[in-house]
């Protein structure tokens, strides 16, 4: 492998799958702000002697509420709840809705929303329909295909799904079309 | 596309998720006064462990009047937030200064990435069925790296936006006299390009 073709690998992994950086910079945003406020609060307490007695009675009203059952129980489900969340984001890879390949001179990233845009187009120009009639998805594996043909003009089938094949094929990703046609027809 | 450490995005969130699960279950255990509380966590060592933290804490000398616990607790939580703030600054794509370098006998030459911007989005963006198209330049495994991303227009035959690529891309190499890595980007439409026009008008 050459040096280009494993800075290719290394840039269509990262392009491919999210970098958590939002989440990320979200939550060490919040945390900041909590030891901030908490490193005031100390240096506060510290400077003025007088203000110890404050902070120790604002401190014993804010966790008064851990006396009270239901209100820790709340409060802890709530905590787990965002720790889930955190958890996942950490862990699941966030795969983003694009797939990749690399030539023998570039790498090649496309959102699935633009193949699936083309696939619908070439679908509804072979089988002379109007593209509000054609919609598509594109999933890891799966091309879907939804037609709903114009009354009384029947759509061919393996037309349709060769214009799709054909348009996944061109740009170089090689996913098997599934077509579906809706059983009523629209007038146009 | 960027070069940043993505590891130590998911560790920060990994490491909070697992503090704040911990703390949210003990505060169910706690709420619920669950009897299997008692089971998992016997009354007599959790009362020793906190009076063994509670000593130590006690323990520390004071520095100029100031119990050693609060000092201990200052530097931690200064300590934390200067670790939060490096971690903030360092987020986001770093942008490289330069799209290639070359050394000969004669001297160095930088060429500034706004180069290879004109060459690469000069023809594409003039395009009808390229809606825009920018160019930015990153280091990736210490080697500059461009990377190009394309917004098609609804309609466009993508294989022919490839093809003019490929053509941009040999135009740059041709001029560069050098192979800088490259990748393409084929970009959804935003809501914004939505209103836009479905033809060009030149």
């Amino acid at each position: 492998m050459t040096d280009e073709q494993a800075i290719y690998r290394r840039v269509l992994r990262r392009e491919t799958h999210s970098a958590r950086t939002g989440s990320a910079v979200v939550l060490a945003s919040v945390l900041v702000v909590l030891l901030v406020a908490a490193i005031a609060l100390g240096v506060w307490w510290v400077a003025d002697a007088g203000a110890r007695a404050l902070v120790a009675d604002r401190a014993a009203s804010v966790t008064s509420f851990a006396k009270d059952g239901s209100a820790l129980t709340a409060a802890g489900a709530v905590a787990i709840v965002v720790a889930l969340l955190l958890i996942l984001l950490a862990v699941l890879p966030g795969r983003l809705a694009r797939r990749a390949r690399s030539t023998e001179r570039m790498a090649l990233v496309v959102d699935d929303g633009v193949l699936a845009d083309a696939v619908a187009d070439a679908v509804a120009l072979r089988c002379s329909i109007d593209s509000r009639q054609v919609s598509a998805t594109i999933g890891r594996r799966s091309a879907t295909v939804r037609v709903t043909p114009t009354s009384g003009v029947p759509v061919d089938r393996d037309a349709a799904t060769d214009a799709a094949a054909a348009t996944l094929a061109a740009v170089g990703f090689s996913v098997v079309p599934k077509l579906y046609i809706a059983r009523q027809g629209v007038v146009s | 596309m960027s070069s940043t450490g993505r590891v130590l995005n998911r560790a920060l969130l990994l490491f909070c998720g697992l503090l704040l699960a911990a703390s949210g279950t003990a505060a169910i255990l706690t709420g619920t006064q669950s009897g299997w509380l008692g089971s998992i966590l016997p009354a007599k060592s959790v009362g020793a462990a906190a009076t063994q933290v509670k000593v130590w804490a006690t323990g520390l000398p004071e520095v100029g009047g100031v119990p050693g616990a609060v000092v201990v607790g200052l530097a931690v939580a200064v300590l934390l937030t200067l670790f939060l703030v490096v971690f903030l600054c360092t987020r986001g794509a770093r942008r490289a200064t330069s799209v290639l370098d070359l050394d000969s006998d004669d001297g160095h030459v930088r060429v500034h990435p706004n180069v290879a911007d004109a060459v690469l989005t000069g023809a594409l963006g003039k395009r009808a069925d390229v809606l825009s198209a920018h160019t930015g330049a990153h280091r990736v495994k210490g080697a500059p790296a461009i990377s190009l991303v394309l917004t098609i227009r609804r309609g466009a035959n993508l294989s022919r936006v490839l093809s003019a690529t490929e053509d941009a891309v040999q135009e740059w190499d041709a001029l560069a006299g050098a192979r800088v890595p490259v990748m393409v980007h084929l970009s959804d439409r935003s809501w914004l390009d939505g209103l836009r026009s479905a033809t060009r008008l030149h």
